[in-house]
């Protein structure tokens, strides 16, 4: 029976280090990285993984050889108070260290995506403004890009409802608000989570590299609603934005004849 | 597409197998399961006359198939018209694919360029034509479609009537009216094929209708196609149903005639699209002004009376006060439901915020809605109580009740 046991816990070790190597080829990781900023994101998560993996095996390794030992009558009786100084220093110290040496390490890829004193500036030194507001409400996605009079909130804005669309190869910036309650903006291609809470602006910023559509996420759970809070992302080059932004200006000016074609 | 909310393959699994093995209770749909079924209000008007229920679900059974396999049965008269590759359920059963030659679907994709510009410039195969022919789905395809992404809401049969409907506002729709509410029609015509195709792409701002922009078009397409069986169902059903009740007979004759009915309603939708034969007047504060004028206004606008002062949605007409002297809501919609008018100040236009939507509402009203159009009103002089000018006064007056305080 502990030998069954015993090796059932070896089992579930090796089952979950080959689903973590098997995982990119079938699609269940993290979508491919398009963003200048998730190669960040990705390398840390590459060494948490490992880092937690080692100890994964060699806790549940330890587990299955002490629980296999034992069957095989080996071992003998221990005291409930028995302990061992010099190990308990060393399982203290070194995860202790590790983390202390994780929490150093992540400083500079989050102060390069999260500080405001990071958000790209444009050619005169100042910040770049918000290329477009997105409003998250229960339980939808809506981009808004300011008309002529570079405003948002007025009659000219260009509504996008459920679809961000951004220029690549250039840094952007949004500013994220909520009609309501607290939503985040998730877009996983990015590597770029934001909480948004309402009557408040948040920006971020990313620079998208590969043209295409992204799945763009609510990652807070918001009401009944927060499953089908999903909406995309489009990455275009800079031309077919441009164009983007002439038909949306057109069709604010649409008297309609068109559709009657 | 990363992560999918569409479109999973559809297989109910081993979990499933899995469960029922566990509880022991299998599940047999049985042969009735893929029906669809008769409208409750038909249900009770044939309560006593069994065999005239019995031949009404025969007959719209051989009209729009069943859940696994509908279909449209070809009358005559659309043999004769010929195949309109903008309408592909004009074609036979199941679905258009097959039935389109190569010049159709160049057609079809040379009509929709516009909107097709982006999905042409990133297809993975150059030849997108190739690609939407090969991805239409059929009329199956899409109630299946359907089931997974719509029925929750808008219930088996369309008639708004789903699980998840029956706890939130407003109501999901009940196509089998055939009432829409965001069209741009007069008349209370039917919707175009756009109206709706537009109305998956954004959905319905501030309500629980989102949008599938996330579907491929020819998805939407074929969702369109199957609201429209829907409804058109829905529609000759309570045809039938009301030719019963003035003493006529539930045959063959009376459903083709029924049928040809109904879609002349819908093929009229084509000459009823509302548009302005003209340059837009530009927004300015003199234009808002005169807006605000006529809004005020009891003898012209009159909006106020519904929408009140200040555009809230509280005008005097919105509210009755009962016996205890609480306000509640006076109107209620076309399916029964009680409804307040919009509040403009919120932000949100339901049924899209650009000029020419909010155009549309004033001009043609919502249909199922009190919310009167006012573009061919007549006043006491027999001539249009509204000018062009005054239109687009009213509606740039409106849009900026919605602009944020700065
Ligand atoms: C979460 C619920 C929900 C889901 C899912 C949903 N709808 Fe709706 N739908 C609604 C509600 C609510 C309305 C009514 C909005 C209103 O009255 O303003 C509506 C309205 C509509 C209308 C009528 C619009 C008009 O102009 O009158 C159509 C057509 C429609 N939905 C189609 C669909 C289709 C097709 C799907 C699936 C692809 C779908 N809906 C999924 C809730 C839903
Ligand atoms: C009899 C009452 C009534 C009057 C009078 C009335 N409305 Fe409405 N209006 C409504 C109702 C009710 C709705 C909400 C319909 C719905 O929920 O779909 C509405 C909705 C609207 C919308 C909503 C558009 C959207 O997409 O959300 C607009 C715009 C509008 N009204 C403009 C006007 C204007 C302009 C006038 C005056 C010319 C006017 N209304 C007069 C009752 C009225
Ligand atoms: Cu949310």
């Amino acid at each position: 029976m502990r030998a069954l046991v015993a090796t059932l816990f070896a089992l579930f070790a090796a089952l979950a280090v080959w689903s973590f190597a098997v995982a990119p080829a079938h699609g269940w990781a993290m979508p491919e990285n398009v963003a200048t900023l998730g190669t960040s994101v990705d390398e840390l998560f590459g060494k948490i993984q490992w880092i937690v993996g080692a100890f994964f095996v060699l806790t549940v390794g330890g587990l299955a050889w002490i629980v296999w030992r034992s069957a095989q009558g080996g071992g003998g009786a221990r005291s409930a108070l028995a302990s061992h100084t010099k190990l308990e220093v060393l399982w203290t110290v070194v995860p202790g260290a590790i983390l202390v040496w994780l929490a150093l390490v992540q400083i500079a890829p989050w102060e390069a995506m999260k500080f405001s004193s990071s958000i790209p500036r444009s050619a005169d030194g100042k910040p770049k403004p918000p290329l477009c507001e997105v409003w998250a409400s229960q339980f939808d996605w809506r981009a808004l890009y300011p008309g002529a009079d570079g405003r948002c909130g007025t009659g000219d804005d260009l509504h996008s409802p459920y679809e961000l669309v951004v220029p690549v190869n250039e840094p952007v910036v949004l500013a994220l608000h909520s009609r309501d309650v607290i939503h985040s903006f998730f877009v996983p291609s990015f590597r770029l989570k934001q909480d948004i809470l309402p009557g408040r602006e948040t920006l971020v910023w990313f620079e998208c590299t590969k043209p295409g559509t992204y799945d763009l996420l609510c990652a807070e759970l918001c009401g009944w609603g927060h499953y089908k809070m999903a909406g995309s992302v489009r990455a275009l080059p800079r031309a077919e934005y441009e164009q983007f932004l002439e038909r949306k200006t057109r069709e604010l000016s649409s008297n309609g004849m068109e559709d009657t074609k | 597409m990363g992560l999918q909310m569409t479109r999973a393959p559809h297989r109910p699994g081993l979990l499933c197998c899995l469960a029922l093995a566990l509880t022991g209770c299998g599940f047999d749909p049985g042969p009735g399961a893929m029906k669809l079924s008769l409208n409750p209000a038909s249900e009770k008007a044939l309560a006593d006359a069994p065999k005239e229920r019995a031949a009404l679900e025969v007959l719209l059974e051989r009209l729009f198939g069943t859940r696994a396999g509908p279909r449209y049965e070809l009358i005559d008269a659309w043999k004769e018209d010929g195949t309109d590759p903008k309408h592909p359920d004009r074609m036979l059963e199941g679905g258009a694919r097959a039935e389109f030659s190569p010049e159709q679907w160049s057609a079809i994709v040379a009509a929709n360029r516009e909107r097709l510009a982006y999905e042409i410039s990133h297809a993975p195969n150059a030849d997108s034509s190739a690609a939407l022919a090969d991805t239409y789905p059929s009329l199956a395809e899409s109630a299946e479609l359907f089931r997974t992404q719509c029925l929750h809401c808008h219930g088996v049969e369309g008639g708004g009537d789903g699980p998840t409907g029956a706890t939130i506002s407003p109501k999901p729709r009940d196509f089998r009216k055939g009432i829409f509410k965001f069209t741009a029609v007069k008349d209370k015509a039917r919707p175009r094929r756009e109206d709706l195709e537009e109305l998956l792409e954004r959905g319905v701002d501030g309500t629980a209708m989102p949008s599938f922009l996330r579907l491929s078009l020819p998805e939407r397409e074929g969702l369109v196609d199957y609201v429209r069986l829907l409804a058109i169902r829905g529609e000759v059903e309570s045809l039938l149903v009301a030719g019963f009740q003035d003493d006529e007979e539930i045959d063959d004759a009376a459903a083709a005639e029924a049928l040809e009915i109904v879609w002349g309603r819908w093929q009229k939708a084509r000459e009823k699209v509302i548009a302005f034969d003209g340059v837009v007047p530009p927004d300015s504060p003199a234009m808002r002004a005169r807006g605000r004028e006529l809004f005020l206004d009891p003898k012209r606008g009159n909006c106020v009376s519904c929408h009140g002062a200040e555009g809230k949605g509280d005008g005097a007409l919105a509210f009755k006060t009962d016996a205890q002297g609480r306000k509640t809501p006076a109107y209620r919609d076309d399916w029964g439901f009680e409804i307040m008018p919009r509040d403009f100040t919120s932000g949100v236009f339901r049924g899209g915020s650009r000029p020419i939507d909010i155009y549309r509402r004033v001009y043609a009203g919502i249909n199922g809605t009190p919310m009167p159009g006012i573009g061919e009103t007549k006043g006491p002089d027999g001539e249009l109580l509204l000018s062009h000018e005054d239109l687009w006064a009213l509606v740039h007056y409106v849009r900026s009740l919605a602009e944020r305080a700065h």
